[in-house]
């Protein structure tokens, strides 16, 4: 392993190396760590379309067969600490954490902080749910399965690497400035599609952008912190209703525009049987071969049907009269009913300066009414003159 | 069939947008017995050989200027880096090609205005992909604001964003040397483009990115004026955003979703939304003079009547839709955009954050 450098404080520089810099969490990870003088990001990505996140912030960015151990080990040679973002194939996580665990072992990397998901316990319906219960590897959806059974295989691994520790975050959904989850919020609201199953009463198992990377930064300026599987999300529970009002009354809509539909089962069709199916290996694999050989037509009309016709903007759809049309997995998070413990987490690395969920509303609202989400008569809404001008 | 003779085609770059967008139109003109491609031309033998099984005819070479000696090509689709346009259009000039070129056709307004010049002395065609003229949408939706529909004092906000995508073969889109800039100059040129088209000539009268020195901007915002419209266009290769053209007159208000060829959306003052059909069309096929036309339905058909324009033009002498000068009014507001580029605020980050963006953005110069 090559010595880290010193920085102008005399101070040795650690490295850490980021797989999956480009993803949403990977890029604003490695933005934190270019502002740190002590620790530098060493970006890996798989393929060039991938630097897109990186391109306006100058990064050492390394692009590499993330599939391929070899290659990825002298990609991660200089490196102490290696950060498991990737969010790739989701028929191939388990085997690209045996990748990422074998290649950081290679490399003789001290610590591997894996981003697991708090979807390995599904829909959370258990109270005695704690860090270390053992996850649910026979879940419907295939991204779960995949990061349940990386946890099974990272647990049976972390006695034999003794040189590295292992730890593995479990954050619920990531939320902030550019994340899918606000994003979607944005959307809904301004197409007036919003409404929630099960009241909007179900917990919304949040974790800012921001503070799961300050919880990654905890974890690896930790020289004492044990390996683990941990619970990680934002310092307070809120509910899907919460979560939406909050961003709704900052864009400048009225209340009336979150609806909600009193009942919790999830309706039969035959999109969510289709969906259901795509969850099987074989199924989503051939249907991952077909993708790229079909026409554009055939892929437009194909998205038009998953995504549904977009409504005139501005325009509220009617009083809900049946079920909301959710995709199952929105309808099990949106029917999840118990918040993950995260006592560990601060018990084994200490107080971690959080952002609470009004200053992280604040900020994500701020976003969206960059990216066009504001309501048309409200503040900085689209023709806001003082807005453009 | 054909009423044109076979074209002799070179392709200058074998990247993804071949594989993406060109294949399956140059495959069906092939087929149609109006085109042959006769020479591949890239840094890669890999991909060389792979567009090769799909035009067994082509001979591959490295360099572009080897090609036009031996392949007798008298066409070009350059489809390099943008940054390597202007050589590779000069390259085909110098041997008698006309010349379908990639948007953008130069970083530069010097190169563009080059090029533009050297086709016009040459008597060449010259004609840039910018594919949105053929949307049916956007046609339609600047038939009406010609016509005064939504009446002055027009207003426009544009936004297009998305998680960059393209199965790109190289890191060219986001070094400034070799691609001219970011999502500014990648998704930027398509939208001025259309903005220019529909609302007439307009100049930059503000522009902010998020690019520190070194890097490219992934988040953009133009402002545009010009007589008696005015707008924002924003761009983002990092998230979705509420994508679409808005557009408010003194009568009422228009919505265009670039990717929705079937409608546009439009209200009066502040009434219901109605969807209005949206049927033009373009000559589908290379009978003259009266050829048969078809509205496209997605983005594949738009690159095939492309395709058709430029055989057209090559063939019959037809106008193209976007020539060397159209491309300079479109660059000319480029350069002006980066030439007055500010730090894009940025609320969402800290005031730290914010301060050391501003500090670090490329316009300053300040040293990494």
């Amino acid at each position: 392993m090559s010595v880290s450098p010193i920085n102008d404080s005399g101070f040795r520089v650690s490295r850490v190396a980021v797989l999956g810099a480009g993803g949403f969490v990977g890029a604003r990870l490695m933005r934190v760590l270019r502002g740190c003088s002590q620790v530098k990001g060493v970006g890996i990505v798989r393929s060039a379309k991938s630097l897109a996140r990186l391109s306006s912030h100058p990064m050492e960015v390394r692009v590499v067969n993330t599939s391929r151990t070899k290659e990825l080990a002298e990609a991660l040679s200089d490196c102490d600490t290696v950060v498991n973002a990737v969010n790739g194939d989701v028929s191939q996580v388990l085997r690209e954490t045996r990748t990422a665990y074998e290649a950081a072992l290679a490399a003789r990397c001290k610590l591997m902080i894996h981003l697991s998901s708090a979807v390995v316990y599904g829909r959370a319906n258990s109270p005695g749910l704690h860090d270390d219960s053992p996850p649910d590897t026979r879940n419907w959806m295939l991204y779960a399965r995949g990061k349940a059974e990386s946890e099974v295989f990272l647990r049976s691994v972390m006695g034999d690497a003794k040189s590295m520790r292992i730890v593995a975050l479990r954050p619920g959904l990531i939320w902030g400035p550019f994340s899918q989850w606000s994003g979607m919020v944005g959307e809904q609201l301004s197409r007036g599609s919003v409404c929630l199953s099960n009241s909007g009463r179900g917990i919304a198992n949040l974790v800012h952008v921001d503070n799961l990377v300050q919880m990654m930064l905890a974890v690896h300026g930790s020289h004492t912190g044990p390996s683990g599987f941990y619970n990680v999300g934002d310092p307070e529970a809120v509910t899907w209703s919460q979560y939406y009002q909050g961003l709704c009354k900052r864009l400048g809509y009225p209340e009336t525009h979150v609806r909600t539909w009193p009942d919790a089962r999830l309706p039969l069709t035959p999109k969510l049987a289709l969906e259901w199916c795509l969850q099987r290996k074989p199924l989503y694999r051939v249907a991952k071969w077909c993708l790229p050989r079909v026409g554009l037509g055939v892929k437009a009309a194909a998205k038009k049907v998953v995504k549904g016709e977009p409504f005139p903007p501005g325009g509220l759809q009617p009083e809900p009269k049946s079920a909301p049309r959710l995709t199952r997995e929105h309808w099990a998070l949106q029917n999840t009913t118990f918040r993950l413990p995260m006592k560990k987490f601060f018990r084994d690395y200490g107080p971690v300066e959080l952002e609470s969920t009004e200053s992280a509303l604040d900020s994500t609202a701020s976003w969206l009414r960059f990216a066009g989400y504001a309501a048309a008569n409200g503040e900085s809404g689209p023709f806001d003159s003082t807005h453009i001008w | 069939m054909s009423a044109i003779k076979p074209l002799k085609l070179a392709i200058i770059g074998c990247g993804a947008v071949i594989d993406e967008l060109h294949v399956p139109s140059l495959r069906r003109l092939t087929r149609q017995g109006a085109v042959r491609v006769t020479a591949l031309v890239d840094r890669s033998k890999e991909r060389m050989a792979r567009f090769k099984r799909v035009f067994p005819e082509a001979v591959c070479f490295e360099d572009a200027a080897a090609a036009f000696r031996s392949a007798g090509a008298e066409a070009a689709l350059v489809a390099s880096p943008p940054g390597l346009h202007r050589a590779h259009v000069e390259a085909a000039f110098s041997n008698g090609c006309h010349v379908l070129c990639e948007k953008p056709l130069a970083t530069s307004v010097k190169d563009v205005t080059e090029l533009a010049g050297m086709s016009e002395r040459l008597g060449l065609i010259l004609m840039v992909g910018l594919t949105r003229r053929f949307f049916p949408s956007l046609a339609t939706a600047g038939a009406m604001l010609r016509a005064g529909d939504l009446g002055g004092q027009v207003e426009f906000r544009c936004h297009e964003g998305g998680v960059y995508q393209w199965p790109i073969a190289s890191d060219a889109p986001f070094r400034r040397e070799a691609g001219g800039g970011g999502v500014l100059m990648d998704k930027g040129v398509h939208v001025l483009d259309s903005l220019l088209w529909l609302f007439g000539p307009m100049s930059v009268v503000g522009a902010e990115d998020d690019a520190l020195a070194g890097g490219v901007e992934g988040n953009c915002r133009v402002k545009l004026a010009g007589k008696e419209v005015r707008g924002v266009m924003q761009l983002s290769w990092d998230q979705e955003t509420a994508n679409g053209l808005h557009i408010k007159g003194s009568f009422g208000e228009m919505r265009v979703d670039p990717n929705e060829f079937r409608w546009i959306e439009l209200r009066r003052a502040q009434g219901a939304w109605e969807r209005r059909p949206c049927r033009s069309s373009w000559p589908a096929s290379l009978k003259a003079p009266a050829p048969t036309t078809k509205a496209p339905r997605v983005y594949e058909d738009c690159i095939y009547m492309q395709w058709i324009q430029f055989l057209r033009a090559v063939a019959l002498g037809e106008p193209v839709p976007v020539d060397g000068r159209a491309a300079l009014t479109v660059a000319a507001q480029i350069e002006a955009a980066y030439a007055s580029a500010a730090p894009l605020p940025q609320p969402w980050l800290s005031a730290e954050e914010q301060t050391a963006a501003a500090r670090r953005h490329w316009r300053n110069g300040a040293k990494q």
